[in-house]
C-alpha cells in the first residue's frame, strides 16, 4: 500500500457500539504483554494468551474480529545529530520500515512527541516528509518539550496543528476505544514537574464524561503520567487529578515517551507504558549525572532504539503491546 | 556652561575623559567588596546541565552572554517572561541586555530543574 497517511488528524470518528466484557484476570493478562525484545506478537482471545507468530509472520486471518492494531513512535528528535546518533533520519527509517512490514497491518500510528530536536521549521518539515512514508491511514501527533521551543507549541501546530485555535490536545474514538492525546510540555515552573495545567483538566473531564465505563480509554502524551524520576522532570505534577477522571473506567491505557526507555507500570485498571526513541537511548533513572543521550557501542545502539505496536480485542480488558527494537535478536 | 542635553557633552571628547576618569574614581571609591560590575559583557557557561555561575550580580546596562557546551539543547526562559531564547544547541549563544534593576530568574524550559539568577544592582 502506498497510500500517505493523513497528518495530523484529529477528528473524531463514529464509533460502534460497545461491545462485551469478558475477563482473564488482568495479573493474567499482563503477564504475555508488553514482551520487549524479540518482536512477539501475543493477543488474547477469551483470556487465553495466542501467540500470532513473530512480526513479519503474523496473519491477518489470525487477528479476532473487529481487533485492529496501532503503532506508538516516539522521540524522534530530528535535527540531532551529535556522538549518541549522528543519524536520527536513518534510523526513523527503519523504524518506519519496521512498521510497514507489520501484518496485519496497524490502522494508524500515535508520535508521543519530540519529533523535532530544535522546534526549527526545517526539522518540522522533515519529519513530517519521512514520517508519510509510513504506510498507516493517519499518525497523530502530541508536542514534546523539544517540539515547543518556538513560541512554544506554535511552531508545532503550524505543522501539525488544526489552526491558530488549537490547543494542541483532543480526542477521538476508533473502533469503539476512545482515545485522548494530551499536552504536558508548555507549563514548566523552576525547579518543579511540569503540569497539564487547569484548562486542559477541565477539559478533560468533560471529554470523559461521555463514555461509559466499560469504554477501553487509550492516552497519549509525551512526559510520562507518572512520577518515574522527579529530578530529571520525568512525571508530570498533575497527573493524579487526571488519573482520578479515570478511575471508573475498566480499561485505562497510558503512553508516554520522553524517557526513551520503556518502562512499565500498573495501578488498578491504569497502565502506564514509556517508550523508546528512534534517535538515542537515555541513562536508566539515576544511573547518570543527567538524562542526556547515552552514547554507546555502535552495535548496541538499534537495540535501544524502536517502536511499539499495540493491539486491541474486543472482549478483553487489556491491550496488548510488543516493543520491537530495530535490532532483535534471533 | 550652556545647556546641552547630557548625550551632547558626553560626546565632546574633554567631557568624555572627565567621565571616564569619573567612572574610574567611582569604582574605586565603590571598594573591592562591592559585587557589581561597571556595564560590559558578563558570560555565564552551561554545561552538564547546570548555569554556571547559577547567581550574578551584574550593573545596569551589563549584556549577559549565555554559552552553550552541553551536547544537549537548553534554553533560558525568564520566569517573568521578560527575555526568552529559542532552543539552543552546542557552542551557540543567546544574549540579553539588563537595563534596570531588579531580580531575574531564569530557566530551562527543558529541564527546568535547571535555573539561574540575575541580580542588577546599581554599583
Amino acid at each position: 500500500m502506498s497510500r500517505k497517511p493523513r497528518i495530523p488528524a484529529t477528528r473524531s470518528l463514529v464509533a460502534p457500539p460497545p461491545f462485551r466484557n469478558a475477563m482473564p484476570s488482568r495479573r493474567q493478562a499482563l503477564g504475555c504483554l508488553a514482551w520487549a525484545g524479540t518482536g512477539l506478537l501475543w493477543t488474547l482471545t477469551g483470556g487465553v494468551p495466542r501467540s500470532l507468530g513473530l512480526i513479519g509472520e503474523a496473519r491477518a486471518d489470525q487477528l479476532p474480529a473487529g481487533a485492529f492494531t496501532f503503532v506508538q513512535v516516539s522521540d524522534s528528535h530530528i535535527g540531532f545529530n551529535k556522538e549518541a546518533n549522528p543519524d536520527v533520519v536513518g534510523t526513523l527509517r527503519r523504524a518506519i520500515g519496521d512498521v510497514n512490514k507489520l501484518d496485519p497491518r496497524p490502522a494508524f500510528a500515535v508520535h508521543t512527541g519530540d519529533i523535532s530536536h530544535l522546534s526549527k521549521p526545517e526539522e518540522f518539515g522533515q519529519a513530517r516528509e519521512l514520517l508519510q512514508e509510513m504506510q498507516v491511514d493517519r499518525i497523530h501527533f502530541v508536542p514534546g518539550e523539544h517540539d515547543a521551543l518556538d513560541e512554544g507549541i506554535g511552531g508545532y501546530l503550524k505543522i501539525f496543528g488544526q489552526g491558530p485555535n488549537d490547543p494542541g490536545y483532543y480526542s477521538f474514538d476508533q473502533n469503539g476505544v476512545h482515545f485522548v492525546g494530551l499536552v504536558n510540555v508548555t507549563d514548566f515552573q523552576p525547579k518543579s514537574l511540569t503540569k497539564l495545567g487547569g484548562q486542559q483538566l477541565e477539559w478533560l473531564e468533560k471529554d470523559l464524561s461521555g463514555q461509559s465505563d466499560s469504554t477501553p480509554i487509550v492516552v497519549f502524551a509525551h512526559i510520562p503520567l507518572w512520577t518515574v524520576y522527579e529530578s530529571w522532570g520525568w512525571g508530570t505534577a498533575d497527573a493524579p487529578q487526571a488519573l482520578s477522571y479515570l478511575k471508573r473506567f475498566g480499561s485505562v491505557t497510558v503512553l508516554n515517551g520522553h524517557i526513551h526507555q520503556v518502562i512499565q507500570k500498573v495501578e488498578g485498571n491504569v497502565s502506564f507504558h514509556t517508550a523508546m526513541s528512534t534517535a538515542y537511548p537515555q541513562p536508566k533513572p539515576g544511573e547518570a549525572p543527567a538524562p542526556g543521550p547515552l552514547k554507546v557501542e555502535a552495535a548496541e545502539l538499534g537495540k535501544l532504539l524502536g517502536t511499539r505496536s499495540i493491539s486491541v480485542v474486543p472482549g478483553t480488558k487489556a491491550l496488548a503491546l510488543v516493543d520491537a527494537p530495530l535490532d532483535r535478536s534471533a | 556652561m550652556s545647556f546641552r542635553s547630557k548625550a551632547a557633552i558626553a560626546g565632546s571628547s574633554l567631557w568624555g575623559l572627565w567621565a571616564a576618569l569619573l567612572t574610574g574614581a567611582s569604582l574605586i571609591l565603590a571598594g573591592p567588596t562591592s559585587p557589581a560590575r561597571a556595564a560590559e559583557t558578563v558570560t555565564i557557561e552551561i554545561g552538564n546541565y547546570s548555569f554556571a555561575p547559577a547567581d550574578v550580580t551584574i550593573a545596569p546596562g551589563t549584556t549577559v552572554v549565555w554559552v552553550n557546551h552541553d551536547e544537549m539543547v537548553h534554553t533560558i526562559i525568564s520566569t517573568d517572561h521578560l527575555f526568552g531564547s529559542k532552543g539552543m544547541d552546542t557552542d551557540d549563544r543567546y544574549s540579553f541586555t539588563f537595563d534596570k534593576e531588579g531580580d531575574y530568574g531564569y530557566v530551562c524550559s527543558l529541564h527546568p530543574y535547571m535555573t539561574g539568577k540575575i541580580k542588577v544592582r546599581r554599583p
